[in-house]
């Protein structure tokens, strides 16, 4: 078990930080500007987000799951709205996490959580714009403290969500993730079953985010996936099917992009994790969330050992985070949940 | 001839206003709202952007390419990027248009024309990161292809010079040549098959030359996503499943890949009618405003203003204080 933790911590961790460079640009530019697909960590370039990021280094894509989880195990595995708010603003204080990266939805949120006003424009006139992302990129651990148990991790994946991602699109993508990766926890879980659940997920998802969020405008994230994986099924090779779901579903913020993308390259790539990885980040785009998603997912499919050896001390090194202590810490919970 | 482009001025209009009112709002949310399908048009409430206006009253959607005709009338049809950047900064006088609804894409670039400073091309993307390339230029798009009716390349030619002035990348022009194109070819067709043809046509063509001239931004691609919108259309039981279907797996957001595909997937779905398809727009959710507007210039010149409802020229002209018969005369002069 512990093996498959630390992959789908380190698949998280590897996608954010190899994405990070190629962030904002096309397929076509990123090959411009590397010379080459990027399929190693790089230092983003002068025009990005992460400028001035060391190869290696992450954004705030897998910093948040980091801190979310790390004080989850530091709660003796309690999770609750609470505890996600306070992992939040600890992680917001980070500044080399949080300043540069965080989004448009997140950043609304944190505000609230320490007592600030935020200006009211109007009531919901950003509320489809809050549909994002940011609710996929830090859940997968979730998954990983609930192994086959889908339902718990669906509602867990709700209660990390509400905080900072109120409305039922950003549930349910959050939920398929979760969900897949609760599933590709267990021994026999393969391709299909993990997909299946992450359908699950978010279609479970999105009929709770209705009850417990506010319903919100937008293309449905189950929908998407199901067109995601239809792409990934068709013929062709990895890439060419990247760039089919690039050009059909996006890889954008709108979480009915980013989240649908995860899957279909993780499918495409015959869940193989840094195959998933490889097309995430090279999609263009939002590609260091979508990354991380597929990495988390893939990586938890395939167990730590899918990874190149290095990459682990690389990683803990340069950004001054135990994740093979996470990974421990997870584990203790993930055992004791199971057991029930 | 002057139907056809009267009809397309007032679709265009209807079609913002009576969005206007359901704007953001979900399928389900407006049924809530209003207690049923929003079929005329409706005081917009308090959460939406056109929140203090009256029923019948329009927003950028048709405000901004209002003031781009006259523009474009006043230089005898002769359209450029400066004249789409002064045309700009003229509506962007009008406040109360300007503080409501200058989108992200607009506001942005209204700001740096009044520093007198071109964007920065140092920077990856001079939009709104959530939607590199929204729907913005090609709401604006109709009076290109009123300027040359059945001449689609002139009306692309035309559309990316306007284009480039605020929606400066690939897929922003996509969207905006494929309904100028669509409006050029309706003019002078009464075939929905041509229509829709011509505006696949625009969005392949604005693509590739966009790339030529344009900014590259990562999205998903207009051209694709109008295939898929147009093949949902065909299949569909009937008008109302096509656009759940649409809005569920086109989506209906503020991005070209999403307004611009859904717009001619309702148009298919209604078989082109003008009144049918714009209340699906209206009604689909989102981006209300800028769906029914796109289709109600796209069904509005291929049927001509009497396939509009016969009240709703007074309606428009008295709540916005336009002439549109004026208008559409004064550019039948020029064309």
């Amino acid at each position: 078990m512990y093996q498959k933790i630390l992959g789908g911590l380190l698949g998280a961790a590897v996608g954010d930080a190899m994405g990070a460079p190629t962030e904002g640009r096309s397929t076509k530019q990123i090959i411009q500007h590397f010379g080459h697909a990027v399929c190693d960590f790089e230092k983003p370039p002068a025009d990005s987000f992460g400028a001035g990021n060391e190869a290696g280094q992450l954004t705030d894509d897998f910093s948040s799951a980091y801190y979310i989880a790390r004080h989850i195990v530091d709660h003796d595995g309690d999770i609750n709205g609470d505890i996600v708010r306070e992992a939040l603003i600890d992680w917001s204080e980070h500044a080399v996490f949080f300043d540069r990266f965080v989004g448009p939805t997140t950043l609304r949120a944190i505000r609230k959580f320490k007592g600030e006003r935020i200006g009211d424009s109007g009531g919901s006139d950003v509320a489809t714009r809050q549909a994002t992302n940011g609710a996929g990129m830090r859940i997968a651990p979730i998954g990983l403290f609930n192994p086959g148990n889908l339902d718990q991790a669906i509602a867990d994946a709700v209660t990390v969500t509400l905080p900072t991602h109120n409305n039922h699109l950003a549930i349910s993508g959050a939920c398929a993730i979760a969900a897949a990766v609760s599933q590709a926890m267990l021994p026999d879980a393969d391709l299909y079953n993990v997909v299946q659940a992450g359908l699950y997920g978010a279609s479970e998802g999105e009929s709770i985010g209705l009850k417990v969020g506010k319903e919100v405008a937008g293309a449905s994230v189950v929908r998407r996936m199901e067109m995601a994986v239809g792409i990934a099924l068709g013929a062709g090779t990895p890439w060419e099917k990247m760039i089919e779901i690039g050009d059909i579903i996006g890889s954008g913020l709108h979480v009915a992009e980013a989240i649908p993308a995860a899957f279909g390259l993780v499918v495409a790539n015959n869940g193989d994790a840094m195959g998933s990885i490889i097309c995430s980040v090279n999609i263009g785009y939002d590609t260091d969330t979508v990354a991380t998603m597929a990495g988390a997912i893939a990586g938890t499919l395939q167990g730590a050992g899918a990874f190149p050896s290095h990459y682990l001390e690389l990683l803990e090194e340069r950004n001054q985070l135990d994740i093979s202590g996470l990974a421990a810490g997870i584990e203790k919970i993930a055992l004791r949940r199971q057991r029930g | 001839m002057h139907d056809k482009i009267l009809g397309c001025l007032l679709g265009a209009a209807v079609g913002d206003a009576m969005g206007a009112a359901t704007e953001m709002r979900s399928s389900n949310q407006i049924n809530e709202y209003f207690g049923g399908k929003v079929v005329d048009f409706q005081k917009p409430p308090q959460d939406t952007f056109a929140r203090g206006r009256e029923a019948g009253q329009v927003t950028d959607a048709f405000s901004i390419p209002y003031i781009l005709l006259k523009h474009l009338i006043k230089a005898k049809g002769k359209a450029s990027k400066e004249l789409a950047e002064q045309a700009l900064l003229d509506w962007a006088a009008h406040e109360d248009w300007f503080e409501a609804f200058a989108g992200m894409t607009t506001r942005k670039m209204v700001h740096k024309l009044k520093c007198g400073k071109d964007p920065s091309r140092s920077k990856l993307f001079s939009s709104d990161y959530f939607a590199l390339s929204s729907n913005g230029a090609a709401t604006k798009a109709f009076p290109l292809g009123l300027l040359h009716p059945g001449k689609v390349d002139s009306a692309i030619r035309d559309t990316i010079a306007v284009s480039q002035a605020v929606h400066n990348d690939a897929y922003s022009i996509s969207g905006a040549c494929a309904v100028s194109a669509a409006v050029s070819t309706a003019l002078v067709s009464r075939s929905v098959y041509e229509v829709v043809q011509a505006g696949l046509y625009g969005a392949e063509m604005g693509e590739v030359k966009g790339r030529e001239v344009a900014r590259d931004y990562p999205g998903p691609s207009v051209f694709k996503r109008m295939r898929m919108a147009i093949g949902i259309s065909l299949k569909a039981r009937d008008a109302d499943s096509c656009c759940k279907e649409l809005a569920a797996c086109i989506g209906n957001g503020p991005q070209v890949a999403e307004t611009v595909p859904v717009a001619f997937g309702l148009f298919v779905a209604n078989k082109g009618e003008t009144m049918s398809a714009l209340f699906n727009g209206v009604n689909i959710g989102n981006e209300t405003s800028a769906i029914a507007s796109i289709i109600g210039a796209i069904a509005g010149a291929l049927n001509g203003a009497q396939s509009i409802t016969a009240e709703y020229l007074s309606v428009i002209e008295r709540q916005n204080k336009m002439n549109l018969v004026q208008l559409a005369k004064e550019l039948e002069a020029i064309i």
